[in-house]
This record gives structure tokens, C-alpha cells and sequence, in this order.
């Protein structure tokens, strides 16, 4: 029998059993309701003041994602951020941020509920380094914005923690308060710098 | 002359059957993967989509008419008359996938870490459940609080 017709036979077969297939696996999670279930969330969560010294050293092995929309982005976010709305998660132009190694991602949203869902839905795909600030922004606004020393002596080690929470204060109001314009530049310039690092030698 | 057609026939027919076993064994493969209930099989954009619209508050419970269970995720349950006790850590038991599935109205998952109700939304999101909702005892647990104030007479250094 021809070879080119058996070969036909076989894809044709393959082929029926794609056209057949009930659900797309690629767009799927990867790992089992039973892997998911297990993953310890507690170990996927970083602190407001974790990320604040993140952003303070700036951090190149980090990246923030702002999950918020991009008006509640513009309005403020947490300098080095980059806004990727819920909705949009699934975008492909965000997989090359999203689905790699190297860097450790970490959510925000508002609160807890949208970062979580978005943290399952990356994790489930079977992205690595996938992690959460716990609070979100609101927390974020209240312990690293707003919270003030109260007592009579500081420990050295509360002395390291404030010191942290006012220069990460002062860094997210200078960049926020830039007009619209000029945030813009800065957030391009960010995202610029980043796909220089991208590239690599040259 | 005939021994050697039936030679040649012989041989076309154990081609055949070679493909039809290969066939056969993905088909049998696809049908495994398509009835194992241990494995996600919606597309994660349905998750990302229903999430715009999955959440529902304590106080709007009370104009909801038709019939609904509240389904607490939490180890010490009971902040609901009526409620359904499932932890967290066992959702996927058989017993309790059944007993989600038998409800028949929707189904509002509380914890008091809404993290907590979020991926148990997801996970049971895509193992097919569309009547699940996210119950938050806060009016809204994703709207900012807090109002940034600029300030203008700052100007950072390039």
C-alpha cells in the first residue's frame, strides 16, 4: 500500500479526533482540582512593607501588577507597577510577563478578592512565581501611607520598619503626584528599561 | 500468482490494523481525559469573565427571592442560619462535589478571608459550576478606600 496514503489515513484520523476533542486543551488549567486545592496560598503572599522594600531598592527581581482598571491605575499605583486589569488577564500579550521563571510577579488588587482569583486562574494555567500582596492597595493606603510611630522609644527594629514605610511613601506621592502626561513618560521609560534588560547582550 | 496476492493483501491489512490500533488507543486516551472528574476541562476565559459579575454582599442576600444556599468554607461555620458546611480543604471530596452539584438555585460561598472564597470560586468556576457566587460581608471588598492627595510641590529627580 502507498505510503502517502496510509500517512493520509492517520492524520485524517487525528485530525477527526481534534475536530472531536471537548474542550481546547492549551487554553486549560494545567494542573489538577487536587494540585490547585493543595498549593499552600499562605506561602504565595507578601506583606505591604515587603513590597514597600521591594520598590525602595527597586527590586529587579520583582514585578508588581496592578490588577486594578487602568483609570484607578493612572489615579495611583505603586511605582514599577504594570497595569494588568483582571478582564485582560488572559491577554497573549501578557504572557511573556506573566508565564516565566525569572521574575517573582506579585498581585494587587483593592483588596484580597480580585488578586486571588487572578493568582488560581495563573496558578492553575501552571505559571511559576505567582504571588499576592496581601491587603492590596486599601492595605497598602493604611500601613505604608498613613500609619504613624505612636509611643516613647522606637526600637531599632521598628526604627528599620518606619524608615522603609516614609521613603516608600515619599517615592509613591512624588510619582503619583506627576501630571498625567509626565506618568505616562515614566511608566514608558519603566517599560523601556525592561525590554533593554530583555534583550541582552547587544 | 495467488499465493503471492494473498501475501500482498495480508500485508495492506496489517497496516490498516496498525493505524486503527494507533487511533484507537488516542480515542480510548481521549475519552479518558474527557470523563476524569480530577481534571479541569473549561477554558480559563470562562473564569475571567464570570469574575466581572460574581460577587454578591450580606445585605443584597435579603432581596434575593428565589431559592439559595449559603455554603461556608470556613473550619468553625456558622455565622449563617442554614447554612452548608464545606471546608475549604475538602471541596473536591466526592461527597461534597455531589452534594454541590444536587443543589438546585444558586449557591453564595462565605469565608471570612475572602481569598479563601475567591480560589474556592475559580477551582469550582472550572469544574463547571455557573450558579456560584462569592458572598463578602463587606459592601464592597474591591472598591479603594482611601483617596490619594498629590502633592505638587514635590517633583521627583530623573
Amino acid at each position: 500500500m502507498n505510503a502517502r496514503i496510509k500517512l493520509s489515513i492517520l492524520l485524517a484520523g487525528v485530525g477527526l479526533l481534534l475536530a472531536f476533542l471537548p474542550f481546547n486543551a492549551s487554553k486549560t488549567f494545567r494542573l489538577s482540582p487536587g494540585e490547585l486545592l493543595k498549593i499552600n496560598y499562605q506561602d504565595h503572599l507578601f506583606t505591604v512593607d515587603e513590597v514597600a522594600r521591594f520598590m525602595n531598592s527597586e527590586d529587579s527581581a520583582v514585578q508588581l501588577i496592578d490588577l486594578r482598571s487602568n483609570a484607578e491605575f493612572m489615579e495611583c499605583n505603586i511605582p514599577g507597577s504594570i497595569n494588568i486589569p483582571l478582564d485582560d488577564l488572559l491577554n497573549p500579550d501578557w504572557e511573556g510577563y506573566l508565564n516565566q521563571g525569572e521574575k517573582r510577579n506579585i498581585f494587587y488588587g483593592n483588596g484580597d478578592e480580585t488578586a486571588a482569583e487572578a493568582w488560581t486562574i495563573t496558578t492553575g494555567l501552571g505559571y511559576k512565581n505567582i504571588f499576592v500582596m496581601k491587603g492590596g492597595m486599601n492595605e497598602w493606603y493604611k500601613t505604608v501611607m498613613l500609619s504613624k510611630f505612636e509611643g516613647d522609644r522606637i526600637t531599632p527594629r521598628e526604627n528599620a520598619l518606619f524608615e522603609n514605610r516614609y521613603r516608600a511613601r515619599r517615592t509613591f506621592t512624588e510619582i503619583n503626584s506627576l501630571p498625567d502626561n509626565l506618568k505616562r513618560q515614566y511608566l514608558e521609560a519603566k517599560r523601556l528599561e525592561e525590554s533593554q534588560l530583555d534583550g541582552g547582550c547587544e | 500468482m495467488v499465493v503471492v496476492n494473498r501475501f500482498t493483501s495480508m500485508k495492506i491489512n496489517k497496516n490498516i490494523a496498525w493505524i486503527i490500533a494507533l487511533l484507537v488507543v488516542l480515542t480510548v486516551l481521549v475519552l479518558v481525559r474527557t470523563f476524569n472528574q480530577n481534571l479541569f476541562k473549561r477554558n480559563a476565559a470562562d473564569a475571567v469573565e464570570a469574575a466581572k459579575n460574581n460577587t454578591v454582599t450580606v445585605d443584597e442576600l435579603q432581596s434575593i427571592n428565589s431559592e439559595f444556599y449559603i455554603v461556608e468554607l470556613d473550619e468553625n461555620a456558622g455565622q449563617f442560619e442554614q447554612s452548608i458546611s464545606i471546608p475549604f480543604e475538602q471541596i473536591l471530596e466526592q461527597s461534597n462535589r455531589d452534594k454541590l452539584e444536587n443543589l438546585e438555585g444558586n449557591i453564595y460561598i462565605f469565608s471570612n478571608s475572602i481569598d479563601r472564597s475567591a480560589r474556592a470560586w475559580v477551582i469550582l468556576n472550572q469544574l463547571g459550576f455557573d450558579n456560584v457566587y462569592i458572598l463578602s460581608n463587606t459592601t464592597e471588598p474591591e472598591a479603594f478606600k482611601y483617596k490619594f492627595q498629590p502633592d505638587t510641590s514635590v517633583g521627583p529627580e530623573f
